[in-house]
């Protein structure tokens, strides 16, 4: 089956509907002034994106609910930034979604700075910090060593100046 | 609040909030240069940093880093066509066709002088409205701040620069539920937290917002790879800066009108710089006799969107300070600052802390008038910081927030959260759905609620109808989604401003 919408696009959106229908059935456990709002909203959120869904998973269905990807008051001009993030978009608005080699770099990024959040648990934060900043400068960003060294050692004197001697932060 | 107004400058101006407020302002320029890093970005990485300073400090800090940020944005607009962050961009249209006739130093001393005045002006105006604000929100009860929240959203939900209607409005109910997470404001009962013992107490809200702005711009950079710019860095020399500076007051019908418009667009909560510049833009066009110049090198189209930008962070503080509901993305983040520094935005802010409110409006005036200074006096120079490369820089973002997460209360929960939010921030980002829809709600959403219920308690449903402002608030909601979803007109005006008018000559030069 041919999708509207990139496969990732369509898993996102899957998982935004398990989470507001998983929020609404939770919600209704609840005693009834707990859940006045949530509820509601959790249900309407969940129907947005189930037409979402629809719209993202079906051409047929794309085109007859064309108000689901009507633009937003104010889509205006793009900063540099956003000119190289959209550089892949077919039709205004509609993403390519990410290719399957930048997922992967995404999940090993959330791993480094998972290993940061432990390695500060360790080796404390300032040297945790340095070997995060050079490791990930020097491997990911592929800069010359030295380079991620200076970066790395600029990185913890700037912390130990602002988080130890200025904000005595006990971490 | 006037009576104030002298003991406030003696704090202002007592050591060490002037340092503080120097330190705000330069942070505030890097990150206004550096492409992709704007203000969210600087305000939630700075948050960290102000939770063991004095208020007083904490507070001119970052504002001194909001109000450097328009200025040295447009000041890369301007001169590299490199608009780092989305307010910058209308400033490019006409800035970058004056720098390629060598004129890019006329061209900074207009918006220079446009960003000096348009504070100055706003900041006045501020001044004025507050004490009146204090009294309409008097008025207000449980209903008309549930209904005043509601008509936020609706807004927030509809004016969306990024991603569709329909994406603002699952967004806007995402950042709700998020709201929603721990102790129930009334009853107490705890929702969703699914036995975790650091959702008890929510999700805070300051780690959410390092995640959703640095982390994920870090994020960004580090797969985008390369340079900030390719781009070489413009003429350090600036000439005709004084020239420029003049043309304001040459053109200050358009400097009024736009900074008119920079006011009120400023207080509609969701609208932003983006928009509020682009309006600006082609209201200049559309008064000017000689609508062809613009797009060519018209000062008075670098004017206009100055005028507006800067305009729009004062008025920005009204629904900020005094209902607690941000208006902007930059607001926002800097209502996550105000709560952990102990102040509480909202009706009685005038009342307890009418010194705190005095010092964010001299430290935006002051932190213009400084930037304007600064970037005068260095001139192209500070460009090359636009040279510096991705990842390099994106790593050192990514370590100051985690760091800084976990500084706030040593917690390795708001480092997840901090995390969470910034591959979240990522995807919303990529696939269309506007970060500010889910920031807005993430503020907004326990008062809310805590309205919703202590009207239900006390008046019961018919206390939402039967009160004026509360029912004239509905109507606002009501006629707000009516005619967001009725043709789409509106965004085809504020489309065709930017693209007929503006966007078309800025595509041009894109492709130059």
């Amino acid at each position: 089956m041919k999708t509207t919408k990139p496969i990732d696009v369509i898993v996102f959106d899957g998982v935004l509907l398990i989470l507001f229908a998983g929020l609404a059935i939770v919600g209704t456990q609840y005693q009834p002034m707990a859940r006045e709002l949530p509820l509601p909203i959790s249900i309407i959120g969940a129907v947005l994106v189930f037409i979402l869904l629809l719209t993202d998973l079906f051409r047929p269905v794309n085109r007859a609910l064309p108000f689901v990807y009507r633009k937003g008051i104010g889509t205006g001009g793009r900063t540099a930034n956003e000119r190289q993030e959209h550089a892949g978009e077919t039709v205004e608005g509609q993403q390519d979604g990410l290719a399957a080699r930048e997922w992967l770099r995404i999940l090993r990024l959330v791993c480094w700075l998972a290993m940061l959040v432990i390695a500060m648990q360790w080796i404390g934060y300032l040297a945790a910090s340095g070997c995060f900043v050079f490791l990930v400068t020097w491997l990911e960003g592929r800069l010359k060593w030295w380079h991620s060294l200076i970066s790395a050692l600029g990185t913890v004197c700037f912390f130990y100046v602002i988080f130890n001697l200025f904000l005595s932060v006990t971490f | 609040m006037y009576q104030h107004l002298l003991p406030a400058m003696g704090t202002f101006f007592a050591w060490p909030a002037p340092l503080f407020l120097m330190v705000g302002v330069l942070v505030g320029m890097l990150f206004g240069i550096l492409p992709g890093l704007g203000g969210p970005q600087v305000l939630a990485l700075l948050t960290p940093l102000t939770y063991k300073m004095d208020p007083t400090s904490a507070i001119v800090m970052m504002i001194g880093a909001m109000s450097a940020i328009p200025l040295s944005g447009s000041l890369a607009a301007i001169l590299l066509n490199l608009p780092g962050h989305a307010p910058s961009v209308a400033s490019s249209f006409d800035g970058y066709p004056l720098t390629r006739q060598g004129k890019g130093g006329y061209a900074v001393g207009a918006s220079a002088m446009s960003a000096i005045l348009a504070a100055v002006i706003g900041s006045v105006i501020l001044t004025l409205v507050l004490p009146v604000g204090e009294k309409v929100v008097l008025a207000f009860s449980f209903p008309e701040f549930f209904m005043m929240a509601l008509a936020g959203l609706s807004m927030v939900a509809v004016i969306s620069r990024q991603g569709s209607l329909w994406k603002g409005m699952i967004t806007v109910a995402l950042g709700l539920m998020i709201a929603f997470i721990g102790s129930d404001p009334v009853t107490g009962t705890t929702r969703f937290t699914f036995g975790n013992l650091y959702l008890y107490d929510g999700i805070n809200i300051v780690p959410a917002l390092i995640g959703l702005f640095a982390v994920s711009e870090g994020i960004s950079m580090l797969l985008q790879g390369g340079k900030l710019t390719e781009g070489a860095p413009a003429n350090a020399h600036l000439r005709g800066v004084w020239a420029g500076m003049k043309s304001v007051f040459q053109n200050f019908g358009v400097f009024i009108r736009s900074n008119l418009i920079g006011t009120f667009m400023g207080m509609i909560p969701g609208v932003g710089g983006a928009i509020t510049t682009i309006v600006a833009y082609g209201q200049a066009v559309q008064s000017s006799k000689h609508p062809e110049r613009f797009g060519q090198g018209e000062v008075a189209g670098v004017i206009a969107p100055e005028a507006a930008n800067n305009s729009k962070d004062a008025s920005g503080f009204i629904p900020t300070l005094i209902f607690g509901i941000p208006s902007h993305i930059e607001m926002a983040v800097l209502l996550g600052t105000l709560t952990v520094l102990g102040i509480n935005p909202g009706p009685r802010l005038m009342q307890t802390d009418p010194d705190k409110i005095l010092m964010v409006i001299y430290a935006l005036v002051a932190g213009n008038v400084i930037t304007a200074a600064i970037v005068l006096l260095t001139g192209g120079y500070l460009t090359k910081l636009a040279l510096v490369s991705k990842p390099l820089l994106a790593p050192i973002i990514f370590a100051l927030s985690i760091v800084g997460a976990y500084a706030l209360a040593g917690k390795t929960g708001d480092v997840v959260v901090a995390l969470t939010f910034g591959v979240l921030g990522f995807i919303m980002d990529r696939f269309g759905f506007p970060k500010i829809n889910l920031v807005i709600p993430l503020m907004v959403g326990g008062l809310m609620e805590t309205s919703f219920n202590q009207t239900l308690l006390a008046m019961g449903w018919q206390g939402f109808f039967t009160r004026p402002i509360s029912l004239a608030l509905f109507v606002v909601v009501l006629l707000i989604l009516f005619f967001s979803f009725r043709s789409g007109r509106a965004t085809r005006v504020v489309n065709s401003q930017a693209r007929s008018k503006a966007g078309g000559v800025h595509e041009d030069n894109q492709a130059d």
